[in-house]
């Protein structure tokens, strides 16, 4: 973990160093002052050679110093923490969803196999990850919000305002979820010791939740990592079709605004987020099964 | 072989359907200028935000151009960039997976290391990361979504040389003298198509989402190019009173999407004897 992270380090570093052009005249515009550029340049630290500008990078990292945002002048550390938050929150609630509603249905859609609900249920689940997540997010303001008013259009509040931005990015992770949980259901129950436990004359739910499941949800686990950058990634869009103030929306404007050290802040905490969730699907599949001991 | 993987490819309802759209959408890029009824970027202010009608069979955007037009021209950008990011993806995943696999050692661990390091950003905010260096427009998304996406092949392309470089046939070419270039070439790749078709028909609808949602966020397809992401973005402001504006783009990006992974799906099913076998 620990060398990935350093990678991203790097990466991050050189996003400022690999734009064509210079990046203070970008972020300045062609007609700034040679006084504002050569104060931009010291504080940005692009005055120094590369390997100091990289160390003085990790230095400020350590001590949770992202640096300061050319456009709103704060620390990006502040920014973040402002923000962070709401994009946690969508994406916290759109993983328990995915997973609360994908988990039964694929376990359905593998128990009544070949029947109306199996192919339901997939091509439930096959329009899922087939969908825009954006346009979904319209249709759902169009039917929720704006004709049954149920919901609020956008905006940023209580859980109500929470709902369908969390439906919207949890569809799509359901429908991953729902179709590997089906075929992970499937290998398990045609497995001998599933045999054996009907068999022995178990009740057939018993099996299906006491034995099948278990091992049927190790790969799923293993997805979880992979989820968790997939609804990031998906909430840098949900946040702009309902106008959340997240990280998501922070980057896509700081992209169009130049604003290098806000790129950099958030494409790294992003980066280090997903790498913690990738961890905790290895921590969590090592106590779901036990053949994995770390 | 072949014939047999052709013929599981066909008893699979999903593939078929998914080739049928496929098909049907390649034809519709191709033949784009004479199926669009005007072109996609002629305005009409007499015309502006028509519903849908006879006159203007899917309506009119708010600068009363065809919004058929720009959908049937859009699937050329759509199905563009879904080959040339595909192109650059594969380019770069299937070398460097097949090195990886084949001699392994550093260089295995030096690529999988890369994989790991690429698959830490979220796909969009990597693709948003090097749009914001390149700038942005069509160009820049083909180069960012391949960029994003090559460490999927790299993986397939070194499992599977992993999985063929000890096999009888491979040894007996190592035996008569074959380079490793003639191996890797001759014999290993081809060996490892099918999995690397199966990737890419399912990555492509990937690929097609991800310039949507650039295009979106207006980093993609700049004005006036017709591309669905964009149609969709500017189409939001009508949502109450132009529904149809976001509606088709949407269900134009989704039918496209579904067709890829259809296909994948029933080309995955085809290939795996297994899957084959759990459904009957």
């Amino acid at each position: 973990m620990l060398p990935v992270l350093l990678a991203v380090t790097i990466i991050v570093f050189s996003i400022i160093h690999l734009i064509p052009g210079d990046p203070v005249r970008l972020a300045l515009g062609e007609m700034s002052s040679q006084q504002a550029y050569d104060h931009m340049r010291a504080e940005l630290g692009l005055d120094k050679p590369l390997y100091i500008q990289y160390f003085s990078f990790l230095w400020r990292l350590a001590h949770l110093n992202l640096g300061k945002s050319i456009i709103y002048r704060e620390d990006v550390t502040k920014l973040l923490a402002a923000k962070l938050p709401n994009t946690l929150k969508l994406t916290g609630s759109a993983l328990i969803l995915s997973y609360a509603l994908a988990i039964p249905l694929g376990i359905l859609a593998a128990v009544k196999r070949n029947t109306i609900i199996d192919y339901l249920s997939m091509g439930i689940a096959i329009a899922g990850v087939s969908v825009p997540s954006f346009w979904l997010g319209f249709l759902l303001i169009s039917l929720f919000a704006i004709h049954l008013h149920w919901f609020p259009i956008a905006g940023y509040g209580g859980i109500k305002y929470l709902v369908l931005p969390a439906v919207t990015l949890g569809f799509g992770g359901a429908a991953i979820v729902a179709r590997m949980m089906r075929s992970s259901m499937l290998e398990v129950i045609n497995k001998d010791y599933i045999v054996t436990a009907k068999a022995k004359g178990l009740r057939y739910w018993t099996v299906i939740t006491k034995h099948a499941l278990r091992n049927a949800l190790i790969p799923i686990v293993t997805l979880l990592g992979l989820q968790v950058g997939w609804l990031i990634g998906g909430a840098v869009v949900i946040e702009i079709v309902f106008l959340r103030p997240g990280v998501g929306r922070l980057i896509v404007n700081s992209i169009y605004m130049r604003d290098f050290p806000v790129v950099q802040g958030v494409t790294l905490i992003l980066a280090v987020t997903v790498i913690l969730g990738n961890l905790l699907a290895d921590i969590l599949y090592a106590v779901i099964d036990p053949k994995v001991r770390y | 072989m072949k014939n047999k993987l052709f013929f599981n490819f066909l008893k699979s309802t999903n593939a078929v359907v998914g080739g049928i759209i496929i098909v049907l959408f390649i034809l519709i890029a191709l033949f784009a200028p004479f199926l669009a009824p005007k072109s996609p970027n002629a305005q009409s202010l007499q015309n502006v935000l028509m519903r849908p009608s006879l006159a203007h069979p899917l309506g009119t955007d708010e600068f009363g151009r065809s919004i058929l037009s720009r959908i049937i021209f859009g699937a050329r950008v759509s199905l563009n960039i879904a080959l040339i990011a595909s192109a650059v993806a594969l380019g770069i995943g299937v070398p460097l997976g097949a090195l990886a696999g084949y001699y392994g050692g550093a260089l295995d661990s030096i690529v999988e290391g890369l994989v790991d390091i690429t698959w830490a950003f979220p796909t969009i905010l990597a693709a948003l990361a090097i749009m914001f260096m390149l700038g942005p427009g069509l160009h820049s998304v083909m180069i960012a979504v391949g960029v994003v996406y090559w460490a999927g092949y790299a993986r397939i392309t070194r499992g599977q040389f992993i999985a063929l470089r000890e096999e009888e046939y491979v040894q007996a070419a190592r035996a008569v003298g074959a380079s490793n270039l003639r191996i890797i070439w001759r014999h290993l790749l081809p060996n490892s198509l099918a999995p690397l078709l199966v990737q890419l028909s399912l990555g492509m609808g990937q690929v097609i989402l991800i310039e949507a949602s650039l295009s979106f966020l207006g980093l993609g397809a700049q004005p006036p190019t017709p591309s669905w992401g964009s149609m969709l973005s500017s189409g939001r402001a009508y949502l109450l009173t132009a529904p149809w504006l976001t509606l088709i783009p949407g269900l134009a990006i989704m039918l496209v999407v579904l067709g890829f992974n259809l296909m994948g799906d029933g080309l995955r099913d085809a290939l795996d004897p297994r899957l084959l076998h759990t459904k009957k």
